[in-house]
């Protein structure tokens, strides 16, 4: 943990770090001065043998501060999870809401998450669980506003074996996670139109505003910058071929109507996808 | 070599042009969600395959460098550009929980590599001021100068966006490498593959970069 080293944090947060430093070297950083707070919470209170709950790593992030999304950005780097899981447990992947756009001065683009970000994951217990079960993680996460702190944790729930259950206090911030969610398969959202390297979508019916968020492994956008539209339901690509072949784009689809904003999973072939690829993807080609 | 810097001149009337535009330029605060800044119509950004624009840049002892100058000694088989900021945790990442930087330089600086850093960031944000990147360079034991580029006006020529943002630049000028350090954006974790060191061996090697571009990761420089 050399990492928290007094030079990357604020003047009193320095000022505790070396108090907290003269006292033990390996010390974590203290709940209390933390710019992303994270705690495991479960959507029910207990969890039935053989069944499957959602439990969430839930970060209060101070304000101005923001974690990053998985997706691609200039900088940052997206937190980190290790399940540790008694024997026979099995959790599935992070649900990642989809992020919000964040330039930086220098034409830096991120795609982040303000205020609370909330991983869900489905936890499923062995057909034979009994008592109740301790779930913990470790945490390691990248926190940023004008500077950037990398902080970690470990965190733990204790969750009752029972076939009884109810709803807990947190079931609302599963909800609002889960409403950020890109909708997968919806092809009835966008069109879309390839001209040599140059991607046109178009969503459907009329929209405010349209913005791509790139996942990590799309081609490269000659300006990443510029994948927005705030006029409309027309979005221009313009891709490159400088990182490699552009053989599929795939990331969230933003589209704003009216009050309303929604997001699309987006998966669609390109130029150089190779010629036995089936039309389409998940995303609409049409 | 030098022939190929017959117009020095040029290339630095170039580059204050650019610098007086983004004086122009409209900066949007941070957070901007939906805007796009004006930042790039005032650079001209440096591009893989052709020539590395120059620059002249003072360093914290206030020796001038000027990119071609030290291009002209024909000992210099190839130049690294590194973008800096001692306060960023990805670069403590390679210079103080590793020593990714210091490494590399140390294996080939007799071998006519160069190494300069670079920090972009305006004045009054994080990792600035002569005092700090003095004592920093110190606990970082750097053995290589580094370059104050206040106005960011060089780091936005090069579309500098991260700290460590890497440039491999071989003996004739050519840009041939820009991108990552390594293969690992975590800030504590290094990668399998080091990018400018592989870069540096095909130089010198004479050979072609396999790998001239990737995406750079770390902490947004602080323009």
């Amino acid at each position: 943990m050399p990492i928290g080293t007094s030079q990357f944090l604020p003047p009193a947060a320095a000022l505790a770090a070396a108090l907290c430093l003269a006292v033990d070297a390996n010390a974590q950083a203290d709940a209390n001065e933390r710019q992303a707070q994270p705690t495991l919470i479960a959507e029910h209170s207990s969890i039935a043998p053989g069944s499957t709950v959602r439990i969430a790593v839930d970060f209060a992030i101070n304000p101005g501060w923001h974690l990053y999304w998985p997706g691609r950005n200039d900088t940052g780097f997206e937190p980190q999870v290790e399940w540790e899981l008694p024997e026979g447990w099995t959790i599935g992947d992070l649900h990642w809401p989809a992020p919000i756009r964040y330039v930086s001065p220098g034409d830096i683009l991120d795609h982040i998450y303000e205020d609370r970000l909330t991983l869900i994951a489905d936890l499923t217990a062995p057909a034979d669980a009994t008592d109740a079960v301790d779930i913990a993680a470790e945490l390691s996460w990248l926190v940023c506003k004008d500077v950037c702190i990398p902080e970690d944790a470990r965190v733990s729930i204790a969750l009752p074996v029972s076939a009884s259950s109810q709803p807990t206090q947190h079931a609302g911030a599963f909800a609002a996670a889960a409403a950020r969610w890109p909708v997968v398969s919806d092809t009835a959202a966008f069109t879309t139109d390839w001209t040599g390297t140059t991607l046109r979508i178009a969503a459907t019916g009329a929209a405010e505003r349209i913005a791509f968020f790139p996942h990590v492994d799309a081609p490269g956008l000659d300006n990443a910058i510029d994948a927005l539209a705030t006029d409309g339901r027309l979005l221009t690509l313009d891709f490159t071929r400088e990182f490699g072949p552009i053989r599929h784009v795939s990331g969230i689809l933003e589209i704003t109507r009216g009050n309303a904003t929604s997001w699309v999973a987006f998966d669609v072939p390109g130029p150089d996808a190779p010629a036995a690829a089936p039309e389409g993807g998940t995303g609409a080609t049409r | 070599m030098s022939s190929n810097f017959a117009t020095p001149l040029k290339l630095i009337g170039s580059i204050a042009a650019a610098g007086a535009l983004a004086l122009t330029a409209v900066a949007a605060a941070p957070g901007d969600r939906y805007g796009s800044l004006q930042d790039k119509d005032a650079k001209t950004v440096a591009k893989v395959g052709e020539q590395a624009p120059n620059f002249t840049l003072t360093d914290l002892e206030g020796n001038e460098h000027t990119l071609t100058d030290v291009l002209a000694d024909e000992s210099v088989k190839a130049v690294v550009l590194e973008w800096y900021n001692p306060e960023c945790p990805f670069v403590v990442k390679h210079h103080k929980l590793n020593t990714t930087m210091a490494d590399i330089y140390a294996a080939h600086k007799d071998d006519g590599v160069r190494w300069m850093a670079i920090n972009s960031g305006s004045p009054g944000k994080q990792g600035t001021g002569m005092e700090l990147n003095k004592r920093m360079a110190k606990e970082y034991n750097v053995q290589y100068p580094i370059l104050m580029d206040e106005s960011g006006d060089v780091g936005r020529m090069y579309d500098a966006k991260t700290t460590p943002h890497m440039y491999v630049i071989n003996g004739d000028g050519t840009l041939v490498y820009a991108g990552a350090i390594d293969d690992n954006r975590s800030p504590r974790t290094l990668g399998e593959t080091n990018y400018v060191a592989d870069a540096l061996k095909s130089v010198l090697a004479g050979e072609s970069v396999a790998t001239a571009q990737t995406r750079a990761y770390g902490c947004s420089v602080k323009y």
